[in-house]
């Protein structure tokens, strides 16, 4: 299955703010027959931080000697974007994000970007299968407010990484 | 110029039980842990060139390979159970004679006098075959085939090893015999048109159409500081390579220069040296000469800051090991095949990824290598430079040998790149090693 990380998550999964979601995420990502990581134009560098996120760098490269990234070109997301923000179709500021899913078919997202995560879930924009959302943060509907976090892998958590079908191509 | 060697197969071989197939493209790459075989397939390679197209007997001991005597190379399945009797391989060859067309040949190993003999050797192209069959103690048969029809001749041959070699240059259509598939008995003196036998004769031709094939060795050759001129022979371990660079540069200034700036440029690339020099003692071809490398410094108004030039004695390891294999590698009249073995050691990571984009600039239908390594530096430049364009190859043109030990055998995996240079679907042991590894590094 392949999953794309939104670099709002980028410390939880790779860096030292790492939390109970993020850290089965990555195991999930490096275990045997684990999932595949989408990577291509603005994403790069956002979660490379230009190549300074060395915990990125060595997942990224192990994760691509061992054929598990789905490397898609950064043109190829670029004009993907640039298609997605001439519709004017989506409500978050990262076509950049939808735009690889859509190249590269990735249909499972790690973000804790609400908006991103509408658009995401939007079957005009990510469609078949429709996307889904891995999250570390909760809404509470009642506050009509979000909580971070809780600290723990949630059954939904599990559910999501052991789906199959949650890619396009 | 077509690909020398692809789909090579094997079975019964050292610890290859199965018959099995290993893509090679123009560039190879062989890896997996220590002893799964990748330095005895790069032998058997050299021993399918030399018995396929070099009209030699085959030696699974010549150096820089020493795999022993017959009873070391059959395959045996372990302590108790009895080595195979035989061992068989082959391979594809492109052949521009065959109208385009793929050549397979197949050899047959039994043992005699100690060591592999190839009792069996079998061309088959499009519209033809050819084969020497070891029948008895001292006689061959070779047989020929055009479509339906079959020919054959029985040949006495009192020294094995010396003639074998040669069998198929005694060929002359006239001393034949039809095979007469109904009766299956011989007629002898049947002839037939002339014309017929031309995908036969571009079958011979293949048997002696080209030169040894290079086996590099991961040896150091011993610099010194003055060497005497010596004839430059080739060896595994580039002991003549000092001889060779100073012929070049006494006897042809282009050739030198060409050379000369090849070197350098790896050099720079690799972080080894910026400048390599002759330095003749004396005027005559007989004069000692030495060989020095040089580093530069930083450039300031125009001017570099340059190192004293030193012996290859008073530098690291990794020059005197990689200059055997890039001279190797980059003179003009280069084999068509390269066979090298963990040219990697004793370089510095960016010495190895410079040897990568080195292989990709060298590696093409009329030249191969096949590379046994464990560098991941050497692995990832060349499956960058081919992602990013950097280079004329393409993800089809690089076929990566995985050999995975299962209990006491190997399997060997053909593993495929996508249009974006990364591996598709390997195995899962392929990098467990490393994954778990890293899983640990970061604290899962």
């Amino acid at each position: 299955m392949c999953a794309i990380v939104d670099a709002n998550v980028r410390d939880q999964v790779f860096g030292a703010a790492q939390s109970a979601a993020g850290k089965f995420f990555l195991d999930w990502l490096l275990k045997p027959k684990g999932g595949i990581l989408a990577l291509g134009g603005k994403l790069r560098s956002e979660l490379s931080d230009g190549g300074r996120n060395e915990n990125f760098m060595k997942v990224y490269g192990e994760l691509r000697r061992d054929g598990r990234v789905k490397d898609v070109p950064d043109g190829e997301v670029e004009a993907e974007t640039a298609n997605l923000e001439a519709h004017q179709i989506c409500r978050s500021n990262d076509a950049h994000v939808l735009a690889l899913a859509k190249v590269s078919g990735a249909r499972l997202l790690f973000s804790n970007d609400l908006d991103l995560q509408k658009d995401f879930s939007s079957p005009q924009i990510i469609n078949e299968p429709r996307g889904r959302i891995y999250t570390t943060v909760e809404i509470d509907h009642h506050a009509y407010a979000t909580q971070q976090d809780t600290g723990v892998v949630t059954p939904t958590h599990r559910n999501l990484l052991a789906r199959t079908d949650l890619c396009a191509l | 110029m077509g690909l020398v060697v692809e789909n090579v197969t094997v079975k019964n071989f050292r610890c290859f039980r199965q018959d099995q197939t290993a893509r090679l493209a123009p560039l190879t790459f062989l890896v997996g842990e220590n002893s799964t075989g990748k330095t005895s397939f790069l032998a058997l390679l050299r021993v399918l060139w030399d018995v396929a197209f070099r009209g030699v007997s085959p030696d699974f001991r010549r150096p820089p390979y020493d795999l022993g005597s017959f009873e070391d190379i059959v395959y045996q399945r372990d302590e108790r159970s009895r080595p195979a009797d035989s061992f068989e391989a082959g391979f594809d060859h492109l052949h521009p004679l065959a109208d385009g067309g793929t050549v397979n040949f197949q050899a047959v190993f039994k043992e005699r006098q100690g060591v592999p003999f190839p009792v069996v050797r079998h061309f088959a192209g499009k519209d033809a075959w050819i084969e020497s069959d070891l029948v008895e103690a001292e006689n061959f048969v070779i047989r020929f085939g055009i479509h339906t029809e079959k020919w054959e001749r029985r040949i006495f041959v009192p020294d094995l090893f010396v003639q074998q070699a040669q069998l198929f240059e005694l060929f002359n259509p006239v001393m034949f015999s039809r095979f007469d598939s109904e009766s299956g008995s011989a007629i002898p003196g049947e002839l037939f048109e002339t014309e017929k036998w031309h995908p036969i004769y571009d079958l011979l031709r293949l048997t002696n159409s080209y030169g040894d094939s290079y086996a590099g060795a991961p040896l150091r050759s011993s610099p010194k500081r003055t060497y005497d001129p010596i004839r430059p022979s080739p060896d595994p371990g580039g002991e003549y390579i000092p001889a060779y660079l100073a012929n070049v540069f006494r006897q042809d200034a282009n050739e030198w220069q060409w050379l000369k700036g090849s070197l350098e440029k790896f050099g720079k690339q690799s972080g080894l040296f910026d400048e390599i020099l002759v330095n003749s003692l004396g005027n005559s071809a007989g004069s000692p000469f030495q060989v020095r490398i040089r580093k530069y410094g930083s450039t300031s108004k125009g001017r570099t800051l340059k190192g004293p030039a030193r012996n290859l004695m008073d530098v690291g390891y990794g020059v005197s090991q990689a200059l055997p294999l890039i001279i190797g590698l980059l003179a003009p009249e280069a084999p068509r095949l390269f066979l090298l073995q963990q040219s990697e050691v004793h370089l510095h990571p960016s010495a190895q990824a410079a040897l990568g984009t080195l292989f990709c600039s060298i590696a093409g239908p009329g030249r191969q290598l096949v590379v046994e390594t464990h560098s991941d530096y050497i692995l990832d430049r060349v499956l960058l430079d081919i992602r990013d364009q950097k280079t004329e190859l393409k993800p089809k043109d690089v076929s990566i040998l995985y050999f995975e030990p299962n209990d006491l055998d190997v399997t060997i995996h053909s593993l495929r790149l996508d249009d974006r240079a990364t591996i598709v679907d390997p195995p899962d042991s392929y990098r467990r090693f490393f994954m778990d590894e890293l899983r640990r590094s970061v604290g899962l």
